[in-house]
């Protein structure tokens, strides 16, 4: 008698605790890349940016911009919609102080079905690689990827969650924000010239 | 021999003054004062019981009521300084997300710049640049 129960008390312990256990690993959210943490690498870096923000503190970035500044308005309006900003960017003194495995593995993940390259940069002769990457579901932008690697200098930008190609067409000519050309509804690209 | 016997039983019973000092010992053999002893019937004794008040303590009350509102101000005050001092962590919060938010936004358009002048550099004589 003793024995079942506690055999019915560990099977009541186990079944209240399981959906703890389930809640503790949501699903990753769209257009959500996986980075590397980079250990260390701000302590070898001349200049380091590392900057994450999930969608609690994005939301405290939001109520904190001033809507009646032009400039933070629109970042306001673009800053809503989201719900993760991720950068991480580090500037070395001594040519690939950086482990380019890493950033090539982010840059795999991006090979995942709906994300579309938008913008694609070779330079061969300053041997830096600049991607833009649009994640597109159902006509609506989900996910934004940029990765620009440079021989002393390495950036992973990713910013999740409805991104309103409208609000980042506003954006442009704002923050330093070139025209990129992009539009609503389709992606802006260049075609690529023939070797 | 009858005769004998009386004297000397008169002589014996005589009045004789008391020794010196013996009212003061005995006076002070005694007990200080005896009180009298008081007979209280069983249902006056509570009857008197049920009627008598127990003695006011003033101060009590008083004491209870200001710990009581020393407690409510002290309350006051703490659940204040708590609600200011979560509000200034809240706004140091905000403020450095919008710090890293404006940050993001600032590197992210330093790499669509370089990704813009990579796009719309002049193409090479050489075949250097590769651009999509």
């Amino acid at each position: 008698m003793k024995t079942l129960i506690l055999k019915f008390t560990a099977a009541m312990l186990i079944a209240s605790l399981a959906p703890a256990v389930f809640a503790q690993s949501p699903p990753p959210a769209k257009g959500l890349l996986r980075l590397p943490e980079f250990a260390g690498l701000a302590d070898k870096a001349s200049e380091s940016v590392n900057v994450t923000l999930d969608s609690r503190l994005l939301g405290m970035a939001c109520r904190f911009l001033n809507g009646a500044d032009p400039e933070q308005a629109e970042a306001k309006k673009f800053c809503t919609s989201l719900s993760g900003v991720f950068v991480r960017s580090f500037k070395f003194d001594k040519d690939f102080g950086y482990p380019k495995a890493d950033v090539d593995g982010v840059r795999r993940q991006l090979a995942a079905p709906g994300w579309s390259r938008i913008v694609e940069a070779r330079s061969n002769k300053e041997n830096t690689d600049v991607d833009v990457f649009i994640l597109i579901e159902q006509d609506k932008a989900m996910g934004l990827a940029i990765i620009a690697s440079e021989p002393r200098e390495f950036t992973i930008v990713n910013i999740v969650g409805k991104i309103d190609l409208a609000d980042l067409h506003n954006l442009e000519g704002n923050f330093g924000v070139p025209e990129l050309g992009i539009e609503t509804g389709k992606t802006a690209t260049t075609p690529a010239p023939k070797k | 021999m009858t005769d004998e016997f009386e004297n000397e039983l008169r002589r014996l019973m005589r009045p004789v003054d008391a020794p010196e000092g013996l009212t003061e010992r005995i006076m002070a053999a005694l007990p200080p004062k005896a009180m009298p002893a008081t007979v209280t019937s069983i249902v006056s004794a509570i009857e008197s019981a049920r009627s008598a008040k127990p003695p006011r303590n003033y101060w009590m009350p008083g004491a209870l009521a200001a710990s009581l509102v020393g407690a409510v101000l002290l309350g006051t005050f703490a659940a204040k300084k708590n609600d200011l001092i979560l509000v200034q962590r809240e706004e140091a919060a905000g403020l450095e997300a919008r710090r890293e938010f404006m940050e993001a936004l600032r590197v992210t358009s330093q790499k669509l710049d370089l990704a813009y002048e990579a796009v719309n550099a002049p193409p090479p004589a050489q075949d250097e640049e590769n651009r999509t």
